[in-house]
């Protein structure tokens, strides 16, 4: 795999105050990559680094000359478009600025699902409509690297779908899909690798199957029991097999390794006051919980 | 290079059409030439200049207070604006350089300023010739030397108000610093000069000094190559222009290197801003 972004103790500072803090990060032709962080944590800024628009403050880097060329394309978090112009007007001045093939602008604006509004002018857009412009326009010349602040961030369920899709086919193609979010919903569908950004530095990052593994992370399991049910006794059989419990009133909840999954569900269904049983596995989420509130 | 600019620029334009903003200025220069011509014919004092030579003078003065006003108006959040809507970040991610930007957005908001100039005044100029029984060839000269003097003098309020629009990050701030310099230059400029005149009287200033003043105000220079032209002294301001020795040819190159400064400035601070 060739490696498109390689930073090295990378820094940046806006005046006195630093933002960024020694980040190094990898990132592969091909992988979709994950920005993970609070509002405020630096992401956006990261993200301006990447796109070409600033400069490190210090630090090395070591990427294949990509920024501010057709190669590379971007979706900023917030509307962009200029609202008097038309869907196709604006595509077209976006195409002219990147020196894009014009006849593609009707099959991208088919692709993102706003075709039907091509000749509309954008200020009668609804909010995910422009942002599904937004993303059209960051398809238009067959960009090699995709960049993008925020893209879930207000979306309806058919267009975070229509979106996840989207790059999962760029992909499938070969092409990087960078993205950066604050919420962890989907993450693992469309990401392959993570990086968590925590006060300006990387708190964590690599293959997010990779981190789960290594962080070791408690699976839940949520247990709704009959009333006035001894609770020791469904517990004291399984104590050895979790890490910890919570009990309100008729609810216990058992945090556990995933390799205990079978001998726990055995014991706990072997009790006929057991009513319901939830079972939430380690995911993403855990890990964001094990960074930002340890 | 030139592809970029156009095409910004293109956009930029479609925007002014697009907000009636270029239809809307034409308009209200042409109303307000039209006001001035009217109240041209009524006969005042006994001034022996022929009416259109003075319409045009006051055309002259209706360009200095507004020309200014309105390219500050159109131009003051061209950066700022596009910076605090997020198409700044946009726009710079594509392959498109920093000056390449200010130079098409600035060059498409003279350029609509220069179309209300031309068809606003061009207009009111139409009918005005249609009634002139003395049309000589000087009347029209003053004509086109207003015409073209305005647009220089908007190029300057337009590179000024994009060097206002660099610096600052809010729009709020750049309509704040658009207004101070307006009256700076309109008003506060000329009463100082005026007072510095009076007290001391003109003879006390050196015919150098006086140029120098008048040079480091746009307006004045456009007074004198507009007004001072015209040789009325019906206000105090035009007999400043009148006792200038500044040519018309250095008044030229005054103004343009008024629009080159600032707005060389701003493409370097451009350069220099951190998004």
């Amino acid at each position: 795999m060739n490696t498109i972004i390689d930073y090295k103790n990378v820094c940046f500072s806006y005046g006195e105050q630093q933002i960024l803090f020694d980040i190094c990060l990898k990132i592969q032709k091909g992988e979709s990559v994950a920005i993970v962080g609070h509002n405020g944590a630096g992401k956006t800024t990261l993200i301006k680094l990447l796109i070409g628009v600033m400069s490190p403050s210090s630090g090395v880097v070591n990427s294949i000359k990509y920024a501010q060329t057709s190669k590379l394309s971007f979706m900023p978090e917030h509307n962009a478009l200029y609202n008097h112009l038309t869907g196709i007007e604006s595509m077209n001045y976006y195409a002219g600025l990147k020196k894009a093939d014009k006849s593609s602008i009707m099959g991208i604006l088919n692709l993102v699902n706003i075709d039907f509004a091509a000749n509309k002018k954008i200020s009668d857009y609804s909010k995910g409509m422009k942002q599904r412009l937004m993303l059209a326009q960051a398809l238009l010349s067959k960009p090699e690297i995709l960049i993008l602040d925020e893209p879930y961030s207000g979306l309806d369920p058919n267009s975070r779908r229509l979106f996840s899709q989207i790059f999962k086919q760029l992909q499938d193609q070969g092409k990087s899909v960078i993205f950066s979010s604050h919420t962890l919903d989907g993450l693992k569908d469309v990401a392959s690798n993570v990086i968590f950004i925590d006060k300006g530095r990387v708190a964590l990052s690599g293959n997010i199957n990779t981190i789960m593994q290594d962080l070791n992370l408690d699976s839940k399991i949520e247990i709704k029991l009959l009333a006035n049910t001894n609770i020791d006794l469904i517990i004291n059989p399984i104590k050895s097999l979790v890490s910890s419990h919570t009990i309100d009133n008729n609810r216990v909840t058992l945090f556990y390794k995933e390799k205990h999954n079978i001998k726990l569900l055995k014991s706990i269904t072997s009790h006929p006051q057991v009513i319901d049983i939830d079972i939430t596995k380690a995911n993403v989420n855990n890990i964001y919980h094990h960074i930002y509130n340890k | 290079m030139t592809h970029t600019i156009f095409t910004i620029g293109l956009r930029e334009l479609k925007n002014s059409i697009g907000n009636h903003y270029l239809l809307g200025m034409t308009f209200l220069l042409a109303m307000l030439a039209s006001a001035l011509v009217m109240l041209g014919d009524t006969p005042f004092g006994s001034a022996s200049a022929s009416p259109l030579s003075m319409q045009i003078t006051s055309l002259s003065s209706l360009s200095i207070f507004f020309i200014p006003l309105m390219a500050l108006f159109m131009s003051y959040d061209a950066i700022v604006g596009e910076y605090e809507q997020g198409s700044l970040l946009l726009i710079l991610s594509y392959p498109v350089k920093r000056y390449q930007f200010i130079l098409g957005k600035f060059f498409s908001n003279w350029l609509s300023l220069s179309i209300a100039i031309i068809f606003g005044y061009g207009s009111i100029f139409s009918l005005l010739f249609l009634n002139e029984e003395n049309i000589n060839i000087e009347l029209i000269n003053a004509y086109l030397t207003l015409i073209g003097t305005s647009i220089l003098l908007g190029g300057v309020f337009i590179a000024i108000a994009y060097l206002i629009s660099t610096l600052v990050n809010k729009r709020s701030m750049a309509i704040i610093y658009c207004i101070a310099v307006w009256l700076f230059f309109i008003i506060f400029f000329d009463m100082l000069l005026l007072i510095i005149l009076v007290n001391e009287s003109v003879y006390l200033i050196s015919a150098d000094t006086l140029n120098n003043l008048l040079l480091l105000n746009p307006v004045d220079i456009f007074r004198i190559v507009s007004i001072g032209e015209q040789g009325n002294n019906l206000l105090p301001l035009q007999a400043i222009a009148n006792i200038s020795t500044i040519s018309s040819f250095a008044s030229i190159v005054a103004l343009l290197t008024w629009i080159s400064l600032p707005l060389g400035l701003s493409i370097y601070l451009f350069k220099k801003k951190v998004l």
